[in-house]
């Protein structure tokens, strides 16, 4: 044992040796040391463990996590042991039945966990045979809700059990003594339900159903432990050979738990046979637990409890539970018969009856709204929104046939067609390709306005309303959302973080900071993604992790951007969008995961998807085609054939509004990609113009003598963004810019005699006469990607956003004259962007998510001194009054805010007001989509137009039933 | 009526911070209190993979506490006390979820579970011996582990509650780390 002293001896030396350089330490503790081997020893440890780079404080639990990566806990058997053929690593639980083990199958390198029960539990052969038999079958069944069991033997009498290694915690620990939501009680469990079903199928009975032996995966997988223990543990009484005996359960075995009692079923405690249908009693108790967060039959005594579960009906769920309805009621009543005859026969019912009750009216919608597409699909949509909904009730009766409808889509039914709108209050204006189906047809995710915040909905096609999620306020919108494989979870990206979402709730979790365009999720758990407005496709691990490249850019090919990539079903091989600024080179790949095989299978300027059974789905100008696609291959056959007509799609996104589901679901939304257009505004918010037609436009400046406006704009054939003059006396646009490459964030010089703008093709920002003559100059180029921001009164300086790795956006400032040599404003671990220099040059309003949303700050200029917060509750986009005693910005609500300024020595603020509410398409796009005029009384605003709020979105069901005719 | 908490535990952290032992006395519990409350919240909605932010909840607990117009010196001595009540909160929660072997009251049965729950709970324990090793040789080293790790202080907050340079707590840190990490790794 080290004494104090001899610590403060090592430890002195040890500090010593750290002031040293690495290479001149040994020779330094030789000195130190003399001769003293065990005092060397002790810091030369000390030295091995030294890490200077996680000196960073963190976490407790996470910095724990990193210390002890390679330890493994105290255990039984010590890591590193063999166990048959297994080679444990470490213990991860323990308890009454068994210690849990991490081990190794060299066999097939994977890992697996061992539970190791008690040697006492062998000592019957019978009964330990009929166990390995049982847990053999339990095996064999290959259930995705119930634990996989590898392999069965004994390790010197102990019996162990290798199992498929989870994640995620028991539903008891889910419970934690609170209710869940219905909508996850009832899916858990239906996958109760389901995973019984199949056991009871053979034969097997759980016979000891509980919160404890339910385990629940990170990814919402429901498995259940255990099959068959409850009747190893159980000692065995010859006279009743096969009933079971809880009472002695109780009283004989030491390590189960008191509370385990309070799920058995009649019979059990009466110590009569049992067959599958105690099981669904003990479904039954579990079900009113998630519901109520109460236990159905719990008492002061174990005693009692058994009581109870003989003579007592628990009391009505709805009293501690205001969402369940009468018909769920009755399911859980039905389970909790007293007498096994008149409970549910099968378990295979009550999956049926749990998954009618999950709200399944939308296939019945769907079913009685079975005609084609109307002429005017939203006054129809919102008469069959209301017949359905009067129908409901009526309807039940037509339940399953539609549910089997929906689920199974034969190829000989007809094909159905329903719209539904949007919710109430809620815009899906400015998200434009936000739709997402489920891979099981069932549910949609979108992206839409709630109260000017972009949020994430989900919406049960079964159901009559979607749900906004919680916690995804702020989800982008140049984003669509995606679905998990398994149709649980969502992807989504918000605040620059690709973020993952259980889709019936629960908090998002961060899965990497990337921005992106579009993802797709496979089996293994890999989510490919598109990094952002530019660069190639990345993966990371859904669980989380480090993004890294997983296709590259060809430089040679003038690549841009790859994005919406979308796995094909080996889940190996993707489609994904190119583009180029050489359209010949743009288009639809195919890539792997492996990096080795690229594709081009088709040109086109916007995303495609794939469809089983082998259809390549995308669109031609407005008509969503199929074309026949060998996905083994990669190779397109056939003549492409269209699928449906006027399907919205945004071409600056390169991204159609359509969705398709592996088992014959479609969903698009109708419209154009013509989605908005630059309208006058006075300060009351009342229309007083509009200028041009409507298109896609997204920067828009006002030139200084406010004769012209320049804009950004997405040309409709090609995608390709381009600048537009518009001269507003007149109404007239002239188009800027002319080159095959992105032309965007026109900027005016501040005599209005220049425009300087960004190049997608290399990120060079150049600058051009406004009258259109002249050559276009290069006046900064630099590797990163850049956008103009500003340029100040004086004509002085260019304030401009660059996009680096590790500091996300930062604000740099170009001088115009002299050497040109641009020197860093802001450079945080932030974005900043949208960044306007104030009249006087002395300041710099910009918009940063320091804070952990946007908001606008005033910071001096040039140097950077004095900074102060302008906004109140979220803003971006600032633009000044010409006289710089007002600032105007947009809320995250999208209203147009005004605030008083005084500039002095200090820059002082009022209180921000709102002006009105607009229909900017996007908050922080590094772009303005407004102008004031120079008097702060009039504001042009690029606004979605406003029918587009209210764009139905379609839904197909069988969409290949057609094609075989 | 008792007097507003914040405007209690603000007091007592003042006269402890200058010398009257008797207001700790009388401030742990009060912090106690809030902490499990805060800690039991977390535990039970927080539940994605354990990382409890004890940053995170050290700081709730002193917004609900303590006067923001306390001083940085004396706030900095509030997330002293806070750092080892956090530390005993998880260590708490890490050994219940090991089961009795670990010393733990057994309230939740992991019998069943062949499986990664609260991965992380042993590892959580074993820091925590590791740390009070380390404590029998170097008590400040421990306590400056204490105070980063599980209050979530900042060098010139830990240094504060020491009474030592910013440096010394740096260099401190770095050499404790190792002196973990050996632990840790030989155990």
């Amino acid at each position: 044992m080290t004494t104090p002293q001899r610590w403060q001896e090592i430890d002195r030396i040890f500090a010593a040796a750290l002031e040293r350089e690495p290479a001149e330490r040994a020779a330094f503790l030789g000195e130190a040391c003399a001769g003293d081997e065990l005092l060397r020893q002790e810091v030369e440890s000390l030295l091995a463990n030294d890490n200077p780079e996680s000196l960073a404080g963190a976490d407790a639990v996470q910095e724990a996590q990193r210390l002890l990566k390679h330890r493994a806990a105290r255990m039984a058997i010590p890591p590193n042991s063999r166990l048959g053929r297994y080679e444990i690593r470490s213990q991860i639980g323990s308890g009454g039945m068994g210690e849990v083990y991490l081990a190794r199958d060299p066999k097939i390198n994977r890992d697996v966990a061992i539970k190791v029960l008690p040697a006492a539990f062998s000592s019957d052969s019978e009964r330990l045979r009929r166990f390995e038999q049982e847990a053999q079958a339990v095996g064999a069944l290959n259930h995705p809700n119930i634990l996989s069991i590898y392999d069965v033997d004994t390790h010197e009498g102990s019996p162990y059990l290798v199992s498929e290694l989870l994640e995620g915690e028991t539903l008891r620990e889910q419970l934690n003594g609170a209710a869940l939501p219905v909508g996850k009680s009832l899916d858990y469990a239906f996958q109760i339900a389901s995973g019984l079903a199949a056991a009871h199928a053979k034969g097997i009975v759980h016979r000891d159903l509980k919160p404890d032996n339910l385990f629940i995966t990170r990814e919402g997988r429901v498995k259940i432990l255990d099959f068959g223990i409850a009747k190893l543990i159980q000692p065995r009484d010859a006279s009743v050979s096969d009933t079971e005996l809880p009472t002695r359960i109780l009283n004989t075995q030491p390590g189960m738990v008191m509370g385990t009692v309070g799920y058995m079923s009649p019979e059990q405690v009466k110590g009569l046979k049992v067959d599958h249908r105690s099981d669904i009693f003990s479904l039954g108790v579990i079900l009113y637990e998630m519901l109520s967060g109460k236990r159905a039959f719990h008492c002061q005594s174990a005693i009692e409890t058994l009581n109870a579960i003989l003579k007592e009906d628990p009391p009505e769920l709805s009293q501690f539970n205001g969402h369940v309805n009468a018909s769920l009621e009755r399911v859980v009543k039905h389970c909790l018969e007293k007498s096994a005859e008149h409970r549910f026969q099968s378990a295979t019912d009550v999956a049926f009856s749990l998954e009618a009750l999950s709200g399944l009216s939308s296939s019945l919608q769907l079913a009685t709204a079975s005609v084609p597409t109307p002429e005017r699909p939203q006054n129809y949509a919102r008469l069959a929104w209301v017949v359905a909904g009067v129908c409901l009730l009526g309807l039940l009766a037509a339940l399953p046939l539609a549910i089997a409808y929906l689920r199974r889509p034969a190829v000989d039914e007809r094909v159905l067609k329903v719209s539904l709108l949007p919710p109430e209050k809620v815009s899906m204006a400015g998200t434009l390709p936000g739709i997402a189906l489920s891979p099981d047809g069932r549910r949609l995710a979108f992206i839409a306005s709630l109260e000017g915040r972009d949020t994430l909905f989900v919406r049960s096609l079964d159901s009559l309303s979607a749900q906004a999620l919680p916690g995804t306020e702020g989800a982008a919108g140049n984003s669509a959302p995606f679905w998990s494989p398994d149709s649980r979870f969502i992807g989504f990206s918000a605040g620059g973080k690709l973020k993952k979402i259980d889709a019936s709730g629960g908090p998002p979790q961060t899965v990497c900071d990337a921005a992106s365009r579009g993802g797709t999720w496979n089996r293994d758990g890999v989510i490919i993604f598109g990094s952002g407005a530019s660069g190639p496709l990345f993966r990371v691990s859904a669980a989380g992790g480090e993004p890294s490249p997983v296709t590259t850019l060809d430089q040679a090919r003038s690549e841009t951007s790859h994005r919406w990539p979308f796995f094909l079903p080996d889940g190996k091989h993707f489609l994904y969008f190119v583009r180029s600024n050489q359209a010949e080179n743009g288009g639809v790949y195919a890539g792997s995961l492996d990096g080795k095989e690229t594709k081009r299978l088709l040109p086109a300027t916007l995303n495609a998807a794939y469809a089983p059974p082998g259809f390549l789905l995308f669109l031609r100008n407005e008509t969503l085609m199929a074309q026949r696609f060998d996905a083994g291959e990669l190779q397109l056959s056939g003549e492409p054939f269209p699928v449906a007509e006027h399907v919205a799609y945004n071409l600056g996104l390169a991204r159609g509004d359509f969705s398709v589901s592996e088992n014959g679901v479609l969903a698009y939304r109708s419209g154009s990609g013509e989605i908005n257009q630059p309208f006058w505004f006075d300060r009351e918010g009342k229309q007083i113009g509009s200028l041009g037609k409507a298109g896609l436009y997204f920067t828009l400046w006002l030139s200084p003598d406010e004769s012209r406006a320049a804009m950004d704009r997405s040309d409709p054939k090609t995608g390709t963004n381009d600048i537009w003059l518009f001269d507003l006396s007149r109404d007239l646009p002239s188009r800027f810019t002319t080159d095959p490459g992105g032309e965007s964030n026109p900027l005016w010089s501040p005599d209005g005699s220049r425009i300087v703008f960004v190049s997608n093709r290399d990120g060079v920002l150049y600058q051009k006469m406004a009258s259109g003559g002249g050559n276009q100059e290069v006046i900064l180029k630099s590797p990163d990607d850049k956008v103009p921001d500003d340029w100040s009164a004086d004509g002085q300086f260019i304030v401009y956003e660059t996009l680096n790795p590790k500091t996300k956006r930062d604000l740099w400032v170009l001088p115009v004259s002299g050497d040109r040599k641009p020197f860093p404003f802001l450079q945080t671990e932030f974005d900043e962007q949208q960044a306007q220099f104030s009249p006087d040059g002395k300041w710099i309003v910009y918009t940063s998510d320091e804070s952990g949303g946007p908001e606008i700050y005033a910071q001096r200029f040039p140097a950077a001194g004095d900074r102060l917060r302008v906004s109140t509750a979220g803003g971006c986009q600032p633009k000044w009054r010409r006289d710089g005693k007002e600032l105007f910005y947009i809320a995250t609500d999208r209203k147009l805010m005004a605030v008083d300024i005084k500039m002095g020595d200090s820059f002082v603020a009022g209180v921000p007001h709102a002006l009105f509410g607009t229909r900017v398409l996007s908050l922080t796009d590094f772009r303005s989509h407004y102008s004031v005029s120079g008097d702060g009384q009039r504001f042009l605003i690029n606004s979605t137009i406003e029918e587009i709020h209210a764009t139905p979105i379609s839904v197909v069901v069988n969409w290949t039933a057609d094609l075989k005719r | 009526m008792p007097a507003k908490p914040s405007h209690e535990v603000t007091q007592l952290l003042a006269a402890w911070s200058e010398g009257d032992r008797s207001a700790l006395d009388k401030l742990l519990p009060l912090v106690d209190r809030e902490l499990h409350k805060l800690a039991h919240r977390y535990m039970s909605h927080e539940r994605e993979g354990h990382t409890l932010q004890t940053t995170a909840l050290v700081n709730e607990a002193y917004l609900k506490l303590i006067d923001q117009k306390v001083d940085w010196q004396n706030r900095a001595h509030f997330f002293g006390i806070a750092a080892q009540v956090m530390r005993r909160i998880l260590i708490d929660h890490a050994r219940r979820h090991l089961g009795p072997k670990h010393g733990g009251g057994n309230t939740i049965s992991l019998d069943e579970a062949a499986v990664v729950s609260i991965e992380r709970a042993a590892e959580l324990v074993a820091l925590d011996e590791a740390l009070t090793t380390l404590a029998k040789v170097d008590e400040r080293k421990s306590r400056v582990v204490e105070l980063r790790y599980f209050g979530g202080l900042s060098v010139e907050e830990t240094a504060t509650v020491l009474g030592v340079s910013a440096e010394t707590i740096t260099r401190d840190w770095r050499r404790a780390k190792a002196f973990l990490r050996r632990e840790l790794s030989t155990d």
